[in-house]
C-alpha cells in the first residue's frame, strides 16, 4: 500500500535522508492509521505543496501528512519525532512570507483534512473549529445567528483559521476589532513530540502565563494548532460603507492620520491607489471606482445608528478637509457589497499588469504615512518596477505590491532590492517588519535590524521551551545566524542560506 | 560586606516609606525592597543579587503581593515604583510607551489633556502601577468594552535574569514582528522577569458617559433586568449587577459621543422602567466607586479581606452566582457581590475578614464545581492551600520559567504553587 504513493524508481527525498527501508515504514506506519488519503509521497503531488503564496521560494517537501484530528495530529507527530524529521505546518498555504514552505525538506503536516466546525455555542459567543476550517466559512455559519467573526483578511475565502492564529492576521475591520490575537479565547496544541496541549475553555483571562497569546503569531514554529475557540462578535445594528475620493494619494494618507488624531473610530480604513483601481476596475471585481482618481479610501463605520450618524457626519467634515473631493456611501447592501469586493479582490486583479505580484508587508507610524507611501513609490521608481498600494491605512500597515515577472531574473532581483530598501525606509521611521503577514523565511534576517542580539536571545529561549531541536517549522520567523555574521556575510536570499 | 547586600542598602536608603504602607496585607518575611531609580541600577541589583544567590521578587508598590502564596525561597523586593513616567507618548499615533512604575493614575492624568486613555480601567489606580496590573493579569470594570490587558498591550521591555534588558514587541498598534514574549509577562507576577517599560494602545476618552442604576427586590431580579437588554444595540462599558443581603441593584455605563449615549440610554430605559440616571462626570464617579469595590480604600489596604474572582461561561452566570451566595449565606459569610453576567464574572468580597474554616468551606464549594476562581487577599496560611489545581498548560508554563530562569533567580510559586 505505501509504495503506492511513491512514483517511479528513483529515491525520493525521504528515502535519501532514512534510508529507503526506514522511509517506508515511516510512510507504512503512517498510513497505517491515517489511512492512504492522509499521507502525500509522490513527487508529483508533493510539488504542490513545494511554496506558499510567495512564490519567490520553493522547496518541496519530503512527505504531507494529512490528519483528520488531534490524536492523528499528536500520533503522527511523534512519529515524525522519532525518525528526526522537521514538520511545517501548513493550512491554505495563502501566506506570503514563504511560512509554510518546507525549506528544510522534511513533512509538512497539513490541515487540509480537518475542517470541522466543533461547536458554535450563539448564548457565549464563541467557537470551537479545527484549524483547517476557512476563514469565510466560519463568518457563515454564524451570520444567522446574529454573530460573526472579526478577522477578515482579504484571503478570508481560502485560508485557514489555523494559518490566522500562527500568522496573528489582520484584515480591514481590525482596525476597529484588532488582529487574530485578541479573538483567540483557546487553542488545542500539538508540540514537536507529540504532546497535546488542552487550552480549549474559552478564557478572556489566562489561568497563569497567557500561552495562548504567545502562540497566536508564531507562525508554526512551536506547535501545530488543532483546534481554535474564537469569540464572536454580535452583529452590528448597522454598517455605512463610504467611499471617499482623492486627487492625490499623499491627501488620503494625510485624512487618515488626521481621522486618527481626532478620534474618530471607523472600523475600516483602506486604501487603493490609481494603479490598483485600474487594475480592479479592468477586472471580475469591478467596484465603480472613479478611474480618474489617484486614490480611494473605503471606509466602514459601524455601531447604534445614532452612533454611526455621529461618526459618518464628522468623517465627512475631515474627509473633505483633506481634498477628499468626493464622497460616496453605498446606500444598498449590494452595493456595500460590491465596494469591498473590489479591495478584496485587488490582488487578484493586479493579475492583469504583470505576470507575478511581490506583495510587501510593512507597518509604520500612521501619523508617517503620506511620508512613507511616496518614499516607497520613490524606491520603486528609481529601480523601474510598478507599484501598486493597496493597504490597511488606519493600522499603518502598508502593502506596496510590486508587480514583476519572475521570468526576468533581472528584475526579480530589483524586486527583492525593492524589498530590502522598502523595509529599511519603514524600520527607519519607526515601522516594523510585518504587520500581518509574518516573517516566515523572507523577513526572518530582517529581525537583526529591529532587535539586538539579546532580545533574539530571549525569544530563542521561548521556542526552545516549547521545541528544543528545532523541528517545528526550522528556519523562519528567527535569524538562522547571529546577528553579527549576518552583517558581514554577502546578502543571500533567505533560503539559500541553511545555517 | 557582600556587594549585592551594599547595593540592597544603597537602594534601601532611597526607597519611599510610603511605598512601603501596603505590606501589612501581604504577611510575608520583612525583606529588604529596592528601589531602582533606573534600569542601570535595576540592572546592577539584579547581577549583585545573583552574585550572592539572593532570590529576587519584582513588584510595583506591592498592592498586589497578597494575591498570591508567599515564595518558598525569596530574599529581596525589586521595585519598580521609582521607574516611573513617560519614555514616548504621541498622541496623534494612539500609542503610550511608559515605565512600569508609573501608577495607572498618573497616566490617566497625563492622558486626559489629549482625550486619550488606557484600558483595563484598574481599581485603585493611585495605588497601582501599570507594570504591575499587567504582570498580576488585573482585570478593568470597562473589560466588555475594552477587554483586557492582551488588547491593550503592544511591547516591553523587560530585565530578565540573565541580566539583560530585552525587547519585544513594539510601539505600533498592529505588529506581528517576531514573537510577542511581552504577552508571558500578563499574569506571571514577575516570575519571567522584571518588566521595565511597557507599550500600550490609547483608546479615546469618551466625551460623553451616562451610568443608569436600579434598585432590584433582590439578585435575581437585578439579573433579570440585565437579561432584557440582551441584543440591543448598546456597546456597553459595564454590565453589572450588585449589592449584599438587602440592596441590590442593576447598573448600565455607557461611554460614548453625545448622541449615541442619548441613544443607548434611551433603549436601556425603554426596556427596563425606573431606574435613576447620572450623566458625565456623576456617571463616571459612580462607575469608579463601583470598580474600587465600593470599599474604603484603607479599610482594604490593612488586614486581609478575602475577595473571590469566578469566571465561568456568561450563560451559566446566575447558576454558578446563586450557588456562590447559598454556599457564603450557609456559612456565616456575609458577602459583597458583583456580577457581571455578560462577561461571565463573578466577584465575592467578604465584609468583614471571616474565619478560615467558613473560607475553607466556600473554596472546597468553588473546586467542587470546577469553577475557574482566583483568590485575592487572603490570609497568608490559605493561599497555597487555596491556588486549586495547576492551570492547564502547567507542564509548558514550568518549562518556559525553566528556560528563562534556569537558576531561579527570581522569586517561583507565584503563579501557581508548583511552578
Ligand atoms: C490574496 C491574498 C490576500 C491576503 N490578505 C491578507 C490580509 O488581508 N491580512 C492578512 O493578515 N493576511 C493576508 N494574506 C496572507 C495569508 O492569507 C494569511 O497569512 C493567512 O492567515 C494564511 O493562512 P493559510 O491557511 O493560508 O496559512 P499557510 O499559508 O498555510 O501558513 C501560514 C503560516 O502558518 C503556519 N500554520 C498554518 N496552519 C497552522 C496551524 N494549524 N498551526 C500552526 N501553524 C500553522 C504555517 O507554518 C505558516 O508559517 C493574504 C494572502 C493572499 C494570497
Amino acid at each position: 500500500m505505501p509504495r503506492d504513493h511513491r512514483s517511479g524508481s528513483a529515491r525520493t527525498p525521504l528515502e535519501t535522508s532514512l534510508s529507503v527501508e526506514r522511509a517506508a515504514r515511516l510512510v507504512d506506519d503512517l498510513v497505517a492509521f491515517l489511512g492512504p488519503a492522509g499521507v502525500v509521497a509522490d513527487r508529483e503531488r508533493l510539488s504542490t505543496y513545494e511554496s506558499d503564496g510567495l512564490a519567490l521560494f520553493r522547496q518541496a517537501p519530503w512527505l504531507v501528512v494529512l490528519p483528520r484530528d488531534t490524536a492523528q495530529a499528536s500520533r503522527a507527530m511523534a512519529r515524525l519525532w522519532a525518525d528526526g524529521l522537521a514538520i511545517v505546518p501548513r493550512g491554505a498555504g495563502t501566506g506570503l512570507s514563504g511560512g509554510a514552505t518546507a525549506v528544510r525538506g522534511g513533512a509538512v503536516l497539513s490541515t487540509a483534512r480537518m475542517r470541522d466546525l466543533l461547536e458554535l455555542d450563539v448564548e457565549n459567543r464563541f467557537a470551537r473549529v479545527q484549524a483547517g476550517l476557512v476563514n469565510a466559512h466560519l463568518s457563515k455559519a454564524c451570520a444567522g445567528h446574529g454573530l460573526f467573526y472579526a478577522p477578515d483578511p482579504s484571503s478570508q475565502q481560502a485560508c485557514t483559521l489555523g494559518g490566522n492564529f500562527a500568522n496573528n492576521s489582520g484584515g480591514p475591520h481590525c482596525f476597529k476589532y484588532g488582529s487574530t490575537v485578541r479573538h483567540v479565547l483557546g487553542v488545542v496544541a500539538v508540540d514537536a513530540r507529540g504532546d497535546v496541549l488542552d487550552l480549549s475553555e474559552p478564557r478572556l483571562d489566562p489561568l497563569g502565563l497567557d500561552l495562548v497569546g504567545v502562540l497566536t503569531g508564531s507562525e508554526g514554529t512551536l506547535v501545530l494548532a488543532t483546534e481554535l475557540t474564537l469569540r464572536l462578535l454580535p452583529t452590528p445594528e448597522r454598517t455605512e460603507t463610504l467611499l471617499a475620493v482623492f486627487g492625490k494619494l499623499g491627501q488620503a494618507c494625510d485624512a487618515v492620520s488626521d481621522l486618527i488624531a481626532r478620534n474618530l473610530e471607523p472600523s475600516a480604513i483602506e486604501i487603493l491607489d490609481r494603479l490598483t483601481i485600474e487594475a480592479v476596475e479592468a477586472s471580475v471585481y469591478r467596484a465603480g471606482y472613479p478611474l480618474d482618481a489617484d486614490a480611494v479610501m473605503l471606509l466602514d463605520v459601524e455601531g447604534s445608528t445614532a452612533e454611526v450618524d455621529e461618526i459618518v457626519e464628522e468623517l465627512e467634515a475631515v474627509l473633505h478637509a483633506n481634498g477628499g473631493r468626493e464622497l460616496r456611501r453605498a446606500s444598498t447592501a449590494l452595493e456595500r457589497k460590491r465596494l469591498w469586493a473590489g479591495r478584496k479582490g485587488a490582488f487578484g486583479a493586479m493579475g492583469r499588469v504583470a505576470p507575478d505580484l511581490y506583495v510587501t508587508d510593512a507597518v509604520v507610524p500612521r501619523t508617517r504615512l503620506a511620508e512613507l507611501v511616496a518614499g516607497t513609490a520613490e524606491i520603486c521608481r528609481e529601480l523601474g518596477l510598478k507599484l501598486a498600494n493597496v493597504f490597511h491605512a488606519g493600522d499603518g500597515n502598508l502593502h506596496p505590491n510590486i508587480c514583476y515577472d519572475g521570468r526576468d531574473a533581472n528584475e526579480v532581483a530589483r524586486v527583492l532590492e525593492a524589498g530590502h530598501r522598502i523595509q529599511e525606509l519603514c524600520l527607519a521611521a519607526g515601522g516594523a517588519l510585518s504587520g500581518e503577514h509574518g516573517l516566515g523565511l523572507e523577513k526572518r534576517d530582517g529581525m537583526c535590524a529591529l532587535y539586538n542580539q539579546a532580545d533574539l536571545d530571549a525569544m530563542g529561549k521561548l521556542r526552545d521551551a516549547f521545541d528544543p531541536e528545532r523541528r517545528m517549522n526550522p528556519d523562519k520567523l528567527l535569524p538562522t545566524r547571529p546577528c553579527m555574521e549576518l552583517r558581514t556575510a554577502p546578502p543571500t536570499l533567505p533560503g539559500e542560506d541553511r545555517g | 560586606m557582600k556587594t549585592s547586600i551594599q547595593t540592597t542598602e544603597r537602594a534601601l536608603a532611597s526607597v519611599d516609606p510610603a511605598s512601603r504602607g501596603w505590606f501589612a496585607r501581604w504577611q510575608g518575611p520583612e525583606l529588604p525592597l529596592v528601589s531602582p531609580a533606573d534600569e542601570t541600577e535595576a540592572k546592577e541589583f539584579l547581577r549583585a543579587a545573583g552574585a550572592d544567590g539572593l532570590v529576587v521578587l519584582p513588584m510595583g508598590n506591592g498592592s498586589k503581593l497578597d494575591w498570591c502564596p508567599v515564595p518558598k525561597r525569596v530574599h529581596a523586593l525589586l521595585s519598580t515604583a521609582r521607574m516611573s513616567g513617560p519614555v514616548a507618548y504621541e498622541p496623534a499615533e494612539g500609542v503610550l510607551t511608559v515605565r512600569a512604575g508609573t501608577t495607572v493614575a498618573d497616566i490617566t492624568a497625563l492622558l486626559a489633556r489629549d482625550d486619550r486613555r488606557i484600558a483595563p480601567d484598574v481599581p485603585f489606580p493611585e495605588r497601582s502601577t501599570v507594570g504591575g496590573a499587567f504582570c498580576a493579569g488585573q482585570g478593568g470594570a470597562d473589560r466588555l468594552r475594552r477587554g483586557t490587558w492582551r488588547d491593550s498591550i503592544l511591547g516591553a521591555r523587560v530585565l530578565g535574569a540573565d541580566g539583560a534588558v530585552t525587547t519585544s514587541g513594539g510601539r505600533l498598534v498592529k505588529n506581528v514582528t517576531g514573537y510577542d514574549l511581552f504577552r508571558l509577562h500578563g499574569g506571571a507576577h514577575g516570575a519571567l522577569g522584571c518588566v521595565l517599560e511597557l507599550s500600550l494602545r490609547l483608546y479615546p476618552d469618551p466625551p460623553s458617559a451616562a451610568w443608569w442604576e436600579r434598585d432590584e427586590e433582590d439578585p435575581a431580579g437585578a439579573l433579570r433586568s440585565l437579561a432584557q437588554l440582551r441584543g440591543a444595540p448598546l456597546a456597553p462599558t459595564r454590565l453589572v449587577a450588585f449589592g449584599d443581603h438587602d440592596h441590590w441593584s442593576a447598573a448600565v455605563h455607557l461611554e460614548g459621543r453625545p448622541r449615541a449615549v442619548a441613544a443607548a440610554l434611551a433603549e436601556v430605559t425603554s426596556r427596563i422602567p425606573g431606574g435613576r440616571v447620572l450623566r458625565d462626570d456623576a456617571a463616571r464617579a459612580r462607575a469608579h466607586t463601583l470598580r474600587d469595590g465600593g470599599l474604603p480604600d484603607d479599610a482594604a489596604a490593612t488586614s486581609p479581606w478575602p475577595l473571590l474572582e469566578v469566571h465561568v461561561r456568561p450563560s451559566d452566570t446566575p447558576r454558578a452566582f446563586h450557588l456562590l451566595r447559598r454556599t457564603a449565606q450557609g456559612l456565616g459569610i456575609g458577602a459583597e457581590f458583583v456580577v457581571e453576567p455578560a462577561l461571565g464574572c463573578i466577584a465575592l468580597r467578604t465584609e468583614s475578614p471571616p474565619g478560615e474554616a467558613a473560607l475553607r468551606s466556600l473554596h472546597k464549594a468553588v473546586q467542587w464545581e470546577r469553577f475557574a476562581a482566583r483568590w485575592m487577599g487572603l490570609p497568608v496560611a490559605l493561599r497555597a492551600e487555596f491556588a486549586g489545581p495547576p492551570p492547564p498548560g502547567a507542564e509548558f508554563m514550568a518549562r518556559l520559567i525553566d528556560q528563562f530562569d534556569p537558576l531561579g533567580r527570581f522569586a517561583r510559586g507565584r503563579v501557581h504553587p508548583n511552578l
